[in-house]
């Protein structure tokens, strides 16, 4: 019963994680998924782009990530260790970068070292999906990764080991043995990469352009991420084009990525009625808490009822009306993604959409369904319902009143790298 | 090597498990820094433990809350480290953390805890003494304890009496103001020590303690042969001392930078010098292996073979440096000459059971996370940076001296409150910024900078679950690589009363918090299989993967069910009890949504 000794100390890992958590509670989360459609928009985005995310700024990201992580490795570092040098050298990169002509879509450009999400975990996901981590460690999460390394290491000395024997009776360089490794063979990083006082630029160069496009067509052929790859000779239409569905490349597409395609746009162009519906109710709700707001939300009462007129008159109304949901559906639950609710609110959506009479905003039905979605996604935090006044005060006119893009805008640089590095002495 | 092997390990939470047929009752612990996360572990931990909670799983957060009344933690004023997140939750501490400074210029640096167990039957108590190197921070440094265990019999015993006085004196160190409660702890524990009959770990006859910088009797090393020397920091004259009573071979462990900074003749005089080793060789399957190796030395061990029969092994917070033990030069060791205030436990067994200095420094597998220290692997000492460094370290002392408060005023708005900072601020020139926040407020609202001196300045306006004492505070220096970010605990005039209340409310605050909150219930207290670990969906934070694993409640609970028959037992004692305490709180916690849930794992586990 009694115990008195002297150890070494091990923190808790268990109970740490279960504080983590516990404290993530305390959190306030700003959603702007208003309407809770958002698993369907990343579902979508997912099988369209596999292994990339509305953070991605710049493509050779995923070759610095790598380039870190080697040399460590070889050094054999504990996992602690590698943590914190990866994490030391990615805050340094910022300001080396920030010392190269073109720092566009440098992660940490305002924030500096205080940078809160780094790259290699913005980027970690994506280096397993198209290839650069290789198997069996595609998969990890960047913390199990680093708690794999022990594991790691005793694979890469054994094999090194294995191919050393099979030299030593003869089997010379082309023995079958080949040594252990977590990142496939990429092209040497700059001789200054290394060097913390150089500047790093971000032009890719025609090795890494090649690898890139090599993994792309191994690993996500089928994507509409690897059409565009492939398309270097309409680069400047993809640089041009609006969304993904633009007609100025929407040839570059296989059949099976044109349908995929074909659903994204009619989805996005009814959640953007939902949207504007939901900004229109809420410019009239906001007056009932904070009188003297009125004057300023009739102005945006009446902007919003313009933006649905405009809305309505688009050529895509038709296309919402031979909408194949029960194909779409389909589509959408591809994925890992939980779609299943946010599906049956669209489909509701829809349907009240095609039986409409009147002006959007004058339908009772059509404003009940998006105040009761809105309080079921957000509880406390509805902005018609609010638990804290603040939500709504602090509301200020527009909320999500952007069409769904597909992570477009992002799809466009990391495109426009590759093809910049393709094309480098062709 | 027996002693110091690096195999004996413990968990820090175990220090708060009760013997057999006891429960915990309170616990008093000190420490130079501190994490607020950190310190909410303890109390979280114990809560999961209690009937109480388990009976009551929503009413965890405020079990939680009361459990931190119970544990009181001093430490240096100035010393929180900032919190990763931002969380409402975080307020939870400032029941607890008690800022101190130490009475000469120096630093308030012992980490020990002193906890009480109460017999479950009758009115016996155990008292249990842990004396730590380690920080209540998220340290995962190589660091050294000693848990002393003994039953309270009413019996006088002077043994810690010296101990007993710093816990005594606690409350006179103090920055805040305390409950009478805290004041009341401080005095009852101290008392308590007087008549604890402490049980020595095996091999050991006698025990010492020593409290430095509270003008008590000061330790002093015995006459020894060989002598074994484990400090992170070390200091020349310090070293001299701690060794001039020994006539063998003298060893000496600490970090690279540290011995980089000795002088040459200090490092000669030691038979052997040591480095903790960055690279480590062994791939064994043991779990805590990856701790063991990570981080840096932070032990603070001294080893004296007094005879060939006796030998001491003296721990505690005492680096080998003159702030703590003190200086050989003055002759009397004048009590001024110690700056920090500093624990320290001499502990004296026979040689034949714990070991020699000799055979714990021979040891293979000691060694083997040891490299011998080589001058030429240190890089060179960046002295604009070290001064750059020491420039933000002065000004945090300023910010400590200051005496700041916050103030609390309700707003015209129902829950809204306008907090104003007051107190002589600090004069902040030649640094490049200061930003300033509320550690429940996300780093992206920081307020940009602060009045660069002044009396007064308004921090906005919050909301009554964010309203907190701790002020996150960054400084940064002119110099590129160097900034400083602590958390100072404020003093909080006229906070509303019903904050805590208004927290615990917002944590099950949808349908979505609810199925959260059930998840990491269910597998903290192990009614529920800890999944996901294998799946690897690339968005868990490192280590934290089996509770936020994006597997599905109701895939969790079949998959428990089907392996593990008995925990359905379990889950459904607890649904049960999920019910009852909505009836008894009056209040619809449990969405709809669940019961339709619930009757699908019962109806697919009978099949």
């Amino acid at each position: 019963m009694i115990s008195s000794f002297i150890r070494w100390v091990d923190h808790d890992q268990q109970s740490r994680d279960r504080m983590a958590e516990l404290m993530r509670f305390g959190q306030h989360k700003e959603s702007r998924d208003e309407l809770g459609i958002g698993t369907i928009r990343d579902s979508i985005s997912d099988q369209l782009f596999p292994g990339t995310s509305v953070l991605m700024s710049r493509l050779r990201y995923m070759f610095f990530i790598p380039w870190i992580y080697q040399p460590l490795e070889e050094r054999k570092l504990s996992s602690a260790r590698v943590a914190a040098e990866v994490e030391s050298f990615e805050r340094k990169l910022i300001e080396r970068i920030r010392g190269s002509e073109d720092d566009e879509g440098l992660l940490g450009r305002r924030a500096g070292e205080a940078l809160k999400i780094l790259p290699s975990s913005i980027y970690w996901t994506g280096l397993g999906a198209w290839g650069m981590r290789t198997e069996p460690y595609a998969n990890l999460s960047q913390g199990q990764y680093h708690s794999h390394l022990p594991t790691v290491y005793h694979r890469m000395r054994e094999s090194t080991a294995l191919r050393k024997e099979a030299m030593r009776v003869g089997e010379g360089e082309d023995a079958p043995i080949s040594i252990h490794r977590t990142w496939v063979k990429l092209p040497p990083a700059p001789d200054t990469f290394h060097d913390s006082d150089s500047p790093v630029d971000f032009r890719v160069t025609v090795d890494e352009g090649d690898m890139i496009y090599d993994l792309l067509k191994t690993n996500q052929g089928h994507t509409a991420l690897f059409d565009l790859a492939k398309s270097v000779s309409t680069s400047s239409d993809i640089q041009q084009a609006e969304s993904v569905w633009d007609p100025l490349i929407y040839s570059n597409y296989s059949p099976y990525n044109r349908e995929i395609i074909d659903h994204a746009r009619i989805f996005s162009y009814a959640s953007h009625g939902g949207a504007l519906l939901y900004n229109y109710l809420l410019a009239k709700h906001k007056p009932q808490l904070f009188p003297d707001s009125v004057e300023e939300m009739e102005m945006l009462e009446e902007k919003y009822r313009l933006s649905l007129d405009n809305w309505r008159l688009s050529d895509e109304y038709e296309l919402l009306q031979d909408w194949d949901l029960a194909r779409f559906q389909s589509i959408a639950r591809r994925t890992s993604h939980r779609v299943d609710k946010a599906l049956e609110f669209v489909s509701q959506w829809v349907g009240l959409l095609r039986s409409l009479k009147g002006p959007l905003t004058e339908s009772i039905e059509a404003g009940q369904l998006i105040k009761k979605r809105e309080i079921m996604q957000k509880m406390n935090s509805s902005r018609f319902k609010p638990a804290d006044k603040r939500v709504l005060e602090n509301w200020k006119g527009e909320s999500g009143t952007n069409r769904l893009s597909f992570r477009w805008s992002n799809i466009q640089i990391l495109i426009r790298d590759l093809h910049a590095g393709l094309s480098q002495g062709r | 090597m027996k002693m110091l092997a690096p195999k004996h390990r413990t968990l820090y939470t175990d220090f708060f498990l009760a013997p057999d047929g006891f429960s915990f009752q309170e616990a008093i612990g000190t420490t130079f820094s501190l994490g607020l996360d950190v310190v909410l572990e303890l109390p979280a931990y114990l809560s999961l433990q209690s009937e109480k909670v388990r009976n009551d799983p929503i009413g965890m957060l405020e079990a939680m809350y009361e459990q931190s009344h119970s544990i009181d933690v001093y430490y240096q004023h100035g010393r929180i480290t900032p919190p990763q997140e931002n969380s409402d939750l975080l307020t939870f501490a400032e029941e607890m953390t008690i800022p101190v400074t130490a009475p000469r210029k120096g630093v308030f640096h012992p980490k020990l805890w002193v906890i009480v167990f109460q017999s479950e039957i009758t009115d016996e108590m155990q008292c249990r003494l842990v004396v730590l190197s380690r920080n209540l921070t998220k340290a995962t440094d190589w660091d050294i304890s000693l848990q002393l265990d003994g039953l309270v019999n009413g019996k006088p015993n002077q043994d810690m009496s010296a101990l007993s006085t710093l816990i005594r004196r606690l409350p006179g160190l103090a920055k805040k103001g305390l409950r009478k409660d805290q004041r009341s702890r401080a005095n009852r524990i101290s008392k308590m020590l007087a008549t604890v009959q402490w049980s020595l770990p095996e091999g050991f006859k006698r025990i010492e303690v020593f409290v430095h910088g509270l003008n008590q009797s000061l330790w002093n090393p015995p006459p020894a042969n060989d002598v074994l020397i484990v400090s992170p920091f070390c200091s020349d004259h310090a070293l001299d001392w701690l060794t001039a009573t020994s006539s063998g071979e003298s060893t000496l462990i600490s970090n690279g930078y540290t011995l980089a900074k000795l002088k040459e003749s200090t490092l000669e005089f030691f038979n052997k010098r040591y480095t903790l080793s960055e690279y480590f060789d062994d791939v064994s399957d043991d779990e805590h292996a990856d701790q063991r190796r990570a981080g840096s030395l932070h032990a603070k061990i001294f080893v004296y073979d007094r005879t060939y029969f006796h030998t001491h092994i003296v721990l505690g917070s005492a680096n080998a440096t003159h702030f703590a033990l003190g200086d050989k030069r003055s002759k009397s060791r004048p009590h001024t000459n110690i700056q920090n205030v500093e624990f320290i436990i001499d502990l004296e067994g026979y040689s034949k059971q714990i070991g020699t200095v000799r055979q714990m420094v021979e040891d293979e597998e000691f060694l083997s996370y040891l490299v011998p220290f080589d001058i030429e692997d240190q890089g060179e000492i960046d002295k604009e940076k070290m001064e750059a460094e020491n420039q933000l370290d002065a000004i945090r002392d300023q910010f400590v001296d200051a005496g700041l408060t916050i103030r609390c005023e309700p707003t015209e708005e129902k829950d809204i409150y306008h907090l104003t900072f007051e107190g002589g601020l600090p004069d902040i020139k030649h640094i490049k910024d200061c930003c300033v926040r509320l550690v429940t407020v996300k780093k992206e609202k920081s307020l940009e900078t602060l009045p660069r001196k002044g009396d007064e300045f308004s921090l906005g306006e919050y909301s009554t679950t964010q309203l907190s004492q701790y002020l996150a505070i960054r400084l940064v220096s002119n110099h590129p690589d160097v900034s400083l970010h602590f958390v100072i605990q404020a003093k909080f005039e006229n906070p509303p009363g019903d904050r805590i209340e208004s927290t615990i409310g917002l944590i099950i605050s949808d349908e979505k918090a609810f199925y959260r909150y059930l998840r990491w219930f269910l597998a903290s207290v192990g009614i529920l299989e800890q999944s996901g670990a294998s799946k690897g969906e690339g968005k868990d934070e490192p280590g934290a993967s089996w509770l936020t694993a994006e597997t599905p409640l109701l895939e969790t609970m079949l998959r428990t069910g089907a392996h593990n028959p008995e925990r359905l037992r379990d889950l459904r004692n607890f649904i049960n009890e999920l019910r009852k305490a909505e009836k008894i709180r009056d209040q619809n916690i449990i969405p709809e949504s669940f019961h339709r849930l619930w009757s699908v794992v019962e109806k697919a586990l009978k099949e």
